[in-house]
C-alpha cells in the first residue's frame, strides 16, 4: 500500500455554526424528476401488491378478466339509457368492494378523469348551438340571431335539457369504462394480463416484447434513481440549472450505453436458452370450473344491464 | 458511549420502501470517531438502506440520525451551510461504481468533489494526483469511466470520495464482484485509512472481510432489527447468532455411505 496522502490526515475544517438559519436550497428540476421516478416505482409496487390481495376479481383467471374488460367496454359504449349506465356503475362498485380495492383512491382517480375527459370535454355539446332542445340555462344573449350559410347562431345561447342528458350519459360511459379498466388492471398482475392476451391470438413474440419493455421500465427507473443518489452524496451545495442539464445529458448517454449493453446481454441469454426465430411461451392452463361459472355470470349480468 | 464521543448516532430508525416494504425496524446504533464498523446481515436485511440513511440520501420514517449531535434530515440538509458541512465529512462508496461515476474522465471524477468544496484548482489537482498515486491509477487519468474494468471503476469511485477528505467513509458491499487481488488492496486501503483517523463503516455479508478488518460488528436480522453488536471476534464465533441471521448454514454431504451434517460458512466454520 502506498503512503496515505498528507491531506487525508489533516484535521477537518472547523465546524461552522450551523443551526438551520442559513440560506436554504431550492428544489431543482432534477429532484422533482426523481420524485416522479420514485412515484413510478411506488405505483408499480402498489399495483402488484393490490393484485396479489385476496378478493373476488384477484381470484379469477386473467383470461376471464380480459374478456370481461372487452365485453363490458363494448357494452358500456352501446348503452343508451341513464338507468342502464347507473346500474352498470353500481355493479362495478360492487365488484370493486368484493375485490377489496381502496375505494377512496380507486374512485378518486376515476372521478377526476371523468370530470376532465367526460364532463368538461362534452359540456360544450350541451349548448343549443349543437343540441337543440329546451333551454335550461342561458349563457349569452344576443340582440338577434345570426346566420352564415349553413351555420345559425340563435339569439340565446345556453345549455339544453337534451344536451345535458347526453353529457351525463357520455360522462357515465367514460366513468364506467374507466372503472372497468382500472378494476382489471388493479386486480391483475401486469405479466398475467399480458399472458392472458393469448386468448386473442396475439403472437408470442409481441407478448415477450411487451413483457421485456415493462420490466425494463422498472430497471431503468431504479438505475436513474441510483444515479441521482450517487450524485446527491457528492453534492455539497445547490447547483445551477446549467450544471443540472449537463449532468442529465451526460447520464442520458450513460443510460443509452447501459441499455444497449443490457439489450445485447438479454439477447445472448435468450440465445443460450434456445431462442430461434420463433418465440414460444408457456400456454396458460385451462380455466377452472369456477372461472367458467364466474365468466358466464358476468356475461349474463352484462346482458341484463344492456336490456335495462 | 457518551454523546460527545459519538460521530454518528442512529436513534430508533425505521424505514419502509414505498411506505410498505420493511427495510429497517427500530434500529439504534452509535459510531465513535475513528471506529471501524461492519454492518452485517443476509440479503435484504437492510444493510445498504442503513448506510444510505446514515449518509442522508434517504430519510427514515421514524427515528433520527445525528452527525456530531446535529440531526440529519431532509429539512436540515436543505440548509446550505449544513449540507456542505455534512457532505464534506461523510463520503459514500456505492456498491455499483457505474452509478457513481458521471464525469467525462477519471481526472474530472477526482476533481469533482474538491471543486464542489470550493478548493482552488491547484490544490484540487494536487489532491487528485496524490490519490491516483495511492490507488495506482495514474495511467487511467484521461480515460472515460466506461473504458475501465470493474476493479478500476471501484478504485476511481473510492478516489472520487477520498479527494473530498471525508471524516467518515461508508462502503456499501465493498468487495462484491472484485477479484482477490483488488479485494486485498481494498482491505489494506480501508485499514490504512482507518489508521489515518478515518471512521470506516461497511455493509457486507463477507465474514472474512469483517474478521480481517477486526471491526466492531452490528448484526441485522432478517426481520430488519439490530440483533446484536460486538467485536468481530465475539460475533464471528457466535454460531447460533450467525445461523439465526442466515449468514451461515447447515450443510449436508456424504463421506462414502455416511451422511454428515455440519455448520458451514465459506470462511469460519467447516467442522466435522
Amino acid at each position: 500500500m502506498e503512503k496515505i496522502p498528507s491531506f487525508l490526515t489533516a484535521a477537518a475544517p472547523p465546524e461552522p455554526e450551523v443551526r438551520g438559519a442559513g440560506p436554504r436550497l431550492r428544489t431543482s428540476f432534477v429532484n422533482k424528476g426523481m420524485e416522479y421516478a420514485a412515484a413510478v416505482l411506488r405505483t408499480g409496487f402498489i399495483q402488484w401488491e393490490t393484485s396479489a390481495q385476496k378478493g373476488f376479481f384477484q381470484g379469477l383467471d386473467p383470461r376471464v378478466k380480459v374478456l370481461f374488460l372487452v365485453f363490458f367496454i363494448v357494452l358500456v359504449s352501446i348503452q343508451k339509457t341513464m338507468l342502464s349506465g347507473a346500474a352498470t356503475a353500481f355493479f362495478l362498485l360492487v365488484l370493486a368492494v368484493s375485490s377489496r380495492l381502496d375505494l377512496f383512491k380507486h374512485y378518486g382517480k376515476i372521478l377526476l378523469l371523468t370530470l376532465v375527459f367526460g364532463f368538461l370535454m362534452t359540456l360544450p355539446s350541451a349548448c343549443n348551438v349543437f343540441t337543440p332542445g329546451d333551454l335550461l340555462w342561458t349563457v349569452f344573449h344576443f340582440e338577434k340571431s345570426y346566420t352564415w350559410g349553413p351555420i345559425t347562431v340563435p339569439q340565446e345561447i345556453g345549455l339544453t335539457a337534451e344536451g345535458l342528458r347526453r353529457t351525463a350519459l357520455l360522462s357515465l360511459r367514460v366513468m364506467n369504462s374507466l372503472s372497468i379498466s382500472l378494476l382489471v388492471f388493479a386486480t391483475t398482475p401486469f405479466m398475467e394480463f399480458i399472458k392472458a392476451l393469448q386468448v386473442f391470438r396475439v403472437p408470442d413474440v409481441f407478448l415477450l416484447t411487451i413483457t421485456l419493455a415493462y420490466k425494463y421500465i422498472f430497471i431503468f427507473v431504479q438505475t436513474v434513481y441510483d444515479l441521482h443518489l450517487a450524485k446527491k452524496s457528492r453534492l455539497t451545495g445547490g447547483e445551477s440549472h446549467r450544471e443540472a442539464r449537463k449532468w442529465v445529458s451526460g447520464r442520458l448517454a450513460f443510460l443509452f450505453r447501459k441499455s444497449q449493453q443490457q439489450c445485447e446481454e438479454v439477447f445472448k441469454a435468450m440465445t443460450v436458452r434456445g431462442l430461434t426465430t420463433t418465440v414460444k411461451l408457456r400456454r396458460l392452463p385451462p380455466p377452472a370450473v369456477k372461472d367458467g361459472v364466474a365468466g358466464a355470470a358476468l356475461l349474463l349480468i352484462g346482458f341484463l344491464l344492456w336490456l335495462l | 458511549m457518551k454523546p460527545s464521543e459519538e460521530i454518528i448516532r442512529i436513534d430508533q430508525v425505521s424505514y419502509r420502501y414505498h411506505g410498505r416494504i420493511p427495510a429497517l425496524d427500530q434500529v439504534s446504533l452509535s459510531i465513535g470517531p475513528g471506529a471501524k464498523l461492519a454492518v452485517i446481515g443476509s440479503n435484504g436485511s437492510g444493510k445498504s438502506t442503513l448506510l444510505q440513511i446514515i449518509c442522508g440520501l434517504i430519510h427514515p420514517e421514524q427515528g433520527t440520525v445525528f452527525f456530531r449531535d446535529r440531526p440529519v434530515s431532509e429539512r436540515t440538509l436543505r440548509d446550505k451551510a449544513f449540507l456542505k458541512f455534512f457532505r464534506e465529512r461523510v463520503g459514500f462508496v456505492f456498491q455499483d461504481p457505474d452509478v457513481q461515476l458521471f464525469c467525462p474522465t477519471v481526472l474530472d471524477e477526482l476533481l469533482y468533489g474538491p471543486l464542489q468544496l470550493d478548493l482552488d484548482e491547484k490544490e484540487a489537482l494536487a489532491r487528485a494526483g496524490e490519490v491516483m498515486q495511492m490507488l495506482k491509477i495514474e495511467e487511467l487519468r484521461e480515460r472515460p469511466s466506461y473504458m475501465l474494468s470493474g476493479g478500476e471503476k471501484k478504485k476511481v469511485a473510492i478516489g472520487a470520495v477520498l479527494t473530498m477528505n471525508p471524516e467518515v467513509l461508508l462502503f456499501d458491499e465493498p468487495t462484491n464482484g472484485l477479484d482477490p487481488k483488488t479485494q486485498v488492496f481494498l482491505l489494506e486501503l480501508m485499514l490504512a485509512l482507518n489508521d489515518a483517523g478515518k471512521t470506516i463503516v461497511i455493509s457486507t455479508h463477507d465474514l472474512s472481510l469483517v474478521a480481517e478488518l477486526e471491526a466492531q460488528v452490528a448484526v441485522l436480522s432478517e426481520e430488519h432489527r439490530l440483533e446484536k453488536t460486538g467485536s468481530a471476534a465475539e460475533i464471528l464465533t457466535d454460531e447460533d447468532l450467525l445461523l439465526k441471521v442466515n449468514l451461515i448454514h447447515e450443510h449436508v454431504h456424504y463421506h462414502g455411505q455416511t451422511v454428515h451434517t455440519h455448520i458451514h460458512s465459506h470462511y469460519l466454520f467447516h467442522k466435522h
